[in-house]
């Protein structure tokens, strides 16, 4: 045991834990630590998803300011602030995180979606987005879901998304019925494959699924 | 599938809402046998166990209003000591588990998150965890009705939410004290995510004893023991607080497994010239006056009624976690410079006394309140411990040597070095 003098204790290490003042210069063995030798090494936080949004707010600030001074009369830098969000969230949602399939193809289909309106919206809004590319996009989306469904036993997780996604494809019928889209069949082959979806859950979900919904759903 | 879920009891849900990878709301409570610790043994011993515990051994469930915890079938494994104490539980390496079984050398570490349960509990889980080991063993023991047995069946008053079964149901006009933001302590951050552990060791009778010679009690002196340490670094004018929590089982008459405990915050103004004895004294009022029974009750109808009205019932989990942090960081936080829990004096079968050295317990640091302390006396040994997630020691290193030098004890003082850089032993 060794002491030291200004902290006025005892102590089994060598270097003194208050005050860090070496007590003694022989190297304990490993029985008598108190704590083990910690690799450090594997606890460094993580930095990848900081940097992907502090580089893609660097990358917005960068164009608004380069398409305000050299061509303020068209604002590109929509395309780009679109482009680059979308580019975050599939890095740091798709690629990095640890959620699972169903949340992914959600989120994958939501952020493109909303980048499909974007890029419309800002090139004359021809109605190319909400009349084809979305509703086909959603059914590529269902399609990836039902194979997961297919591949696997779904647990909950995976029928959240599935419910998210089904809800997602009634957007391209609501945007027609509401007069915004022109052409009907894209979206009416989105609505109908989730209609189909809905019957094959009510046929073949398993029991437990109500079991958790009550228990989900405690208030 | 599992068949058997609880919902988190009243004080878990907020540990729950707040946790994050800075905010772990996992503590750890220890046991130091005689003994090297033996895997195997002690492998046979949790699984002989942990069916004794099943509010314990759950998995944490995503709700749509709250979450919930579900029974966990999984095979829970004993791991020997890597990481520093307190660390986040990562679900996919735990099994899904909210706990840990952990030894090193002679040590048997139980680590738990707080929405599971509290210090009561989780000692509980570690007493008996311990007597199985130690009979697994082939000790010659006996647990005189001190320990929860194995084969017995739990009791529905061991999972039952003691919170929902002793408030007063009709009371809603408990409103919780308004308090002062208290001073905070800042420090550098440590390089590495990770907490600083610092032990101390004394002879917790004759610190007892000291304590008695004051005319109070253990926990009035080291509350204002950190108190005067801590204005020696505080310039303001704020109150320096220290949170004590409170085992409301000593009060109502709870055999919970789950969290059943209040938090009492004991705030003094530290002038240049208040000396220690005042310090003191102002303490141990405002101890006596907090944890009074119609002060414990209060602070559980207000709890009660905060979580039952309908409002924060049905708004869903992903409004209201984020309401819920607001409010910790913003209020809760501020109103504390530190917490210091005292688990006292545990009691062991007399026959196993002799096998067990010492306890201690670390409890999480926030990232508000980067430094916490507990304490625990088993067999007469004394253990307080810093958790740290500052490189700064001034605090402990003060506290130690005023507790030193008020009482004239022998101190021990260990640490994980996790603040020291790899520096060796």
């Amino acid at each position: 045991m060794n002491h030291c003098e200004q902290c006025t204790i005892n102590t089994k290490h060598n270097i003194c834990p208050l005050c860090s003042q070496q007590l003694a210069s022989i190297d304990s063995k490993m029985e008598n630590r108190t704590y083990p030798a910690y690799d450090r090494q594997s606890l460094g936080k993580r930095k990848a998803p900081r940097i992907a949004v502090f580089a893609g707010l660097s990358i917005i600030l960068a164009c608004i300011f380069i398409n305000l001074i050299i061509m303020p009369h068209f604002l590109w830098v929509f395309y780009v602030m679109g482009s680059v969000a979308y580019a975050v969230i599939s890095l740091n949602h798709t690629i990095l995180s640890k959620s699972h399939l169903g949340s992914k193809i959600v989120g994958q289909v939501a952020s493109l979606t909303l980048l499909l309106l974007l890029i419309d919206s800002q090139s004359g809004f021809l109605r190319w987005s909400i009349n084809y590319a979305v509703p086909f996009l959603i059914v590529a989306g269902l399609v990836m879901v039902t194979l997961s469904i297919l591949t696997k036993r779904l647990k909950w997780k995976g029928y959240i998304s599935s419910i998210l996604m089904i809800a997602l494809s009634f957007l391209p019928a609501a945007l027609y019925f509401s007069g915004h889209a022109t052409v009907i069949w894209p979206s009416a082959v989105a609505s109908l494959y989730a209609f189909m979806l809905i019957v094959f859950f009510g046929v073949f979900a398993h029991q437990t699924l109500w079991t958790q919904l009550s228990r989900r759903l405690h208030i | 599938m599992s068949d058997q879920w609880y919902k988190i009891d009243n004080t878990g849900k907020i540990f729950h809402a707040l946790s994050n990878a800075e905010n772990s709301f996992v503590f750890r409570v220890s046991m130091i046998l005689t003994e090297r610790i033996d895997r195997e043994v002690l492998q046979q011993a949790l699984d002989q166990i942990v069916r004794r515990f099943p509010t314990l051994t759950v998995s944490l469930r995503k709700g749509l209003f709250w979450d919930y915890l579900e029974k966990n079938d999984q095979k829970l494994m004993v791991q020997e000591e890597e990481t520093y104490p307190c660390a986040p539980i990562n679900l996919k390496t735990s099994s899904g588990y909210l706990i840990r079984v952990i030894y090193y050398n002679n040590r048997i570490s139980f680590e738990v998150f707080h929405s599971l349960t509290d210090g009561s509990g989780a000692m509980e889980f570690l007493k008996t965890l311990v007597y199985q080991y130690l009979l697994l063993k082939r000790k010659n023991i006996h647990h005189d009705n001190m320990i929860l047995l194995p084969q017995d069946l739990p009791g529905t008053e061991e999972i039952e939410d003691s919170f929902e079964k002793y408030a007063y149901k009709n009371d809603r006009k408990s409103i919780r004290m308004k308090e002062d933001p208290a001073y905070q302590i800042t420090g550098t951050a440590l390089d590495t995510a990770g907490i600083s552990v610092i032990h101390g060791i004394m002879d917790g009778n004759a610190l007892n004893r000291h304590a008695k010679g004051h005319s109070t009690t253990l926990t009035a002196f080291l509350t204002a023991l950190l108190i005067k340490v801590i204005s020696n670094q505080h310039t303001g004018h704020e109150p320096i607080a220290v949170a004590l929590p409170v085992n409301l089982r000593r009060q109502f008459p709870s055999r919970t497994m789950r969290n059943f405990f209040a938090v009492a915050n004991i705030g003094v103004k530290v002038e240049d010239d208040t000396n220690f004895e005042e310090i003191l004294d102002e303490v141990a009022m405002k101890l006596v006056s907090r944890t009074a029974k119609e002060s414990l009750q209060k602070g559980i109808n207000h709890h009660f009624q905060l979580q039952r009205g309908m409002m924060t019932r049905i708004i869903p989990i992903f409004l209201k976690y984020p309401a819920m942090r607001y409010g910790f960081n913003h209020i809760g936080e501020r109103t504390k410079s530190m917490t210091l829990s005292n688990m006292g004096n545990v009691k062991l079968p007399k026959s196993m006394e002799a096998y067990v050295e010492r306890m201690d317990i670390a409890l999480y640091p926030t990232s508000r309140s980067p430094i916490s302390c507990a304490a625990g006396t088993i067999n007469g040994r004394m253990t307080i411990t810093f958790t740290l997630s500052i490189a700064e020691t001034d605090i402990v290193r003060d506290f130690f040597i005023e507790l030193k030098r008020l009482t004239g004890l022998e101190i021990e003082i260990n640490s994980n070095e996790w603040g020291n850089s790899n520096e060796p032993l």
